[in-house]
């Protein structure tokens, strides 16, 4: 069992939040996936994709959930808070007002999300350089007054879109490592594989005797 | 499907009467949710295992249930008073508890089977456990309308704090599975489903959640069901749907929209454009419309044996046909289906209404034809197609004209020098059997020298 979708040791939760039409579904797409999705449909509720990643040699397998953008959505959105490792805030670098929503939807990561989950802000759409809204600049400075790891990328080019998930799972491990971020808790949005019976947990798990397993 | 937390004042429970089995009275116990009702059986002892985990883990009270009796309870008197108490019972838990109806009570009116929270937990609880294997596999998956039905709705819902908390309720168990299945059967019903007022065929869903499908089956179901069948149609591979009492080919392949009378068009939106096989057997088909075969430009296999067809028509754009089975059907006659067909190397007609094999005859790819028990009397009928270069398979049994005198070295002959290479009725000819063949042609020719002479 060397590939397929279950060699991992370790899930980490993430959630993309943002305004409607940033492309938070074609993140996902274009990360899951490796292509552009033209004609995108409005998710209704929640999408879901999963993609397994690498990460100091430890194979680990995202789980993400991508929300609806649309107001009458966000009850479902809300729900879906709890329990993430990371959090992926998505703005529109061509429309000022997906930036300007930034502090409502951070209030709610912060208010809704334990304290360890880790929020990577996104300016999506950096391809169209030329009707862009928002510089990088003040972007930045957005992410740096409040603690966000910040990168401008492009769903359609594919350009970053690695880069902002891998980031997130890094920071995560990161936490993991260093003791801040406790798996076995219920709402820490990182798990050990769950073990299914009569097959063998794989090979590389790391310390299964300190840290015990997730059922 | 029932939907507690939309439907909360909208909550009935009553017991309208009890009835024995195996010697034990069980009460029948109605749960109405909103639109949906459906019939719970259950024991007193059920009851009172429910009410002692309710006051345990719910504080409620003791003496809310109608106590234990051990002598003389199956008087019919006693057991409508206990109906009556055990009614008030349960109406007050679900009053007390209504807000988050916890867990113990929800199994207890059999919520998992028919309302979408619990059903979803129930999967996702199952799939935590054998989902990987199942996956891996790599077997052919089957569910029914009603689990599609409740894992579309839930994708619409916020998250219940059961789930949150759970992590073997986790809804990802649910979604990651079905993104992994490659192979999906749907298996329908058109009656009341259990003890409910629910129809399973009568339950939309989308498969939107599936991100692997590569086949797919609908069984006795209801395929305008699917409400949207867009990501499928870029990426699915097979296409089967029997007993779904189909009319039309269109029915399926526009399953997801309500206009049929469709335009011939190549790039129309509803193209399935990688699928290979289509297999509508067992359904009620009495034709296949040119707006169908459109939308189906590469198929290589066609499946329409079990229908009502009575000719062949309209298959002629479908430039990748290799394999065609109209068996079962109420085909009379063929003419010219080599104007009405693509390349085909299989063509299987059994159980038809044929009396001649003329209209073949320039079938020129032809690899294996099946034509058994159909109507076919006269040897020189079956002529045309020993004259086809690639025929190797050729089944007449079940036709009158295998009652013909020395019927298999007649009709080895008309192969002539190629009757070696044939595999009629499923038997390659026997040594005597070439033997006679070659002086039968021995015959034949010096007879037409002469005649030339």
């Amino acid at each position: 069992m060397s590939a397929g979708p279950y060699n991992y040791s370790y899930i980490f939760k993430y959630i993309i939040i943002g305004d409607m039409g940033v492309g938070k579904s074609c993140l996902l797409h274009q990360f899951t996936e490796k292509k552009f999705m033209a004609d995108c449909p409005h998710t209704i509720g929640v999408e879901f994709g999963t993609r397994i990643i690498e990460v100091a040699g430890q194979k680990i397998k995202l789980q993400i959930w991508d929300t609806a953008g649309q107001e009458r959505f966000r009850a479902v959105t809300r729900s879906y808070y709890r329990g993430a490792a990371g959090a992926l805030l998505v703005y529109d670098i061509t429309r000022r007002s997906t930036y300007n929503h930034l502090s409502s939807w951070l209030s709610d990561a912060r208010n809704l999300t334990n304290p360890n989950t880790v929020i990577f802000l996104i300016g999506n759409k950096s391809d169209l350089e030329a009707q862009r809204d928002v510089t990088y600049e003040e972007a930045k400075q957005f992410a740096d007054e409040n603690e966000l790891l910040f990168i401008e990328a492009s769903a359609k080019t594919g350009d970053n879109v690695e880069d902002a998930f891998l980031e997130t799972a890094k920071k995560i491990y990161q936490n993991i490592q260093d003791g801040s971020l406790d798996l076995n808790a219920a709402e820490s949005g990182v798990q050990h594989k769950p073990l299914q019976p009569g097959r063998n947990q794989p090979q590389n798990q790391p310390n299964p005797t300190k840290e015990g397993c997730a059922c | 499907m029932a939907l507690y937390v939309y439907s909360k004042s909208r909550v009935d429970v009553c017991i309208p009467f009890a009835e024995k089995e195996e010697d034990c009275t069980v009460y029948v116990i109605k749960v109405t949710v909103g639109e949906v009702w459906w019939l719970v059986k259950q024991r007193y002892k059920n009851f009172d295992s429910l009410h002692q985990q309710l006051v345990l883990n719910h504080g409620l009270r003791k003496d809310l249930l109608p106590a234990k009796k051990i002598l003389g309870n199956k008087d019919p008197e006693f057991i409508e008073r206990r109906r009556s108490d055990l009614e008030i019972y349960l109406k007050k838990i679900v009053q007390f508890l209504e807000k988050a109806l916890p867990l113990e009570v929800c199994s207890f009116f059999e919520f998992e089977e028919y309302e979408v929270y619990s059903l979803v937990r129930k999967m996702a609880a199952e799939l935590y456990l054998n989902g990987e294997t199942k996956i891996l596999s790599g077997q052919t998956i089957s569910m029914n309308p009603l689990q599609l039905h409740a894992v579309t709705q839930k994708i619409q819902l916020p998250r219940s704090p059961v789930e949150q908390l759970n992590r073997e309720q986790d809804f990802a168990h649910v979604l990651d599975f079905l993104a992994n299945i490659e192979s999906l059967e749907i298996v329908g019903n058109r009656d009341f489903y259990r003890n409910s007022n629910l129809i399973l065929n009568s339950l939309p869903y989308d498969l939107s959640a599936f991100k692997s499908l590569k086949h797919l089956c609908f069984n006795g179901a209801n395929v305008s069901s699917l409400m949207c069948a867009r990501s499928l149609r870029n990426n699915l591979e097979t296409l089967s749907a029997h007993s779904c009492g189909l009319k039309t080919v269109i029915e399926v392949l526009v399953c997801d929209s309500v206009h049929k009378n469709l335009e011939v068009k190549i790039d129309s939106p509803y193209v399935w454009r990688e699928l290979i096989s289509l297999d509508l057997s067992e359904n009620n088909l009495t034709e296949v419309s040119p707006a169908a075969v459109c939308l189906v430009p590469k198929l290589r296999r066609l499946w329409l044996n079990c229908n009502a067809l009575e000719t062949v028509a309209n298959l002629s754009s479908l430039s990748a046909l290799e394999a065609l089975n109209l068996s079962n059907n109420r085909i009379r006659q063929v003419p010219n289906l080599h104007t009405k067909l693509g390349n085909v190397k299989s063509l299987f007609l059994a159980q038809n209404r044929l009396t001649s094999l003329d209209g073949l005859g320039k079938l020129y790819g032809l690899v294996t034809l099946d034509v058994r028990s159909n109507k076919i009397a006269d040897l020189e009928t079956i002529r045309p197609v020993a004259a086809l270069p690639c025929l190797e398979e050729l089944t007449l049994t079940g036709n009158p004209v295998t009652t013909v005198l020395d019927f298999r070295t007649k009709v080895l002959t008309m192969f002539g020098t190629r009757a070696g290479e044939i595999n009629l009725d499923n038997e390659k000819a026997m040594q005597k059997e070439l033997d006679t063949v070659a002086v039968l042609l021995a015959l034949s020719n010096s007879a037409k020298k002469m005649v030339l002479k």
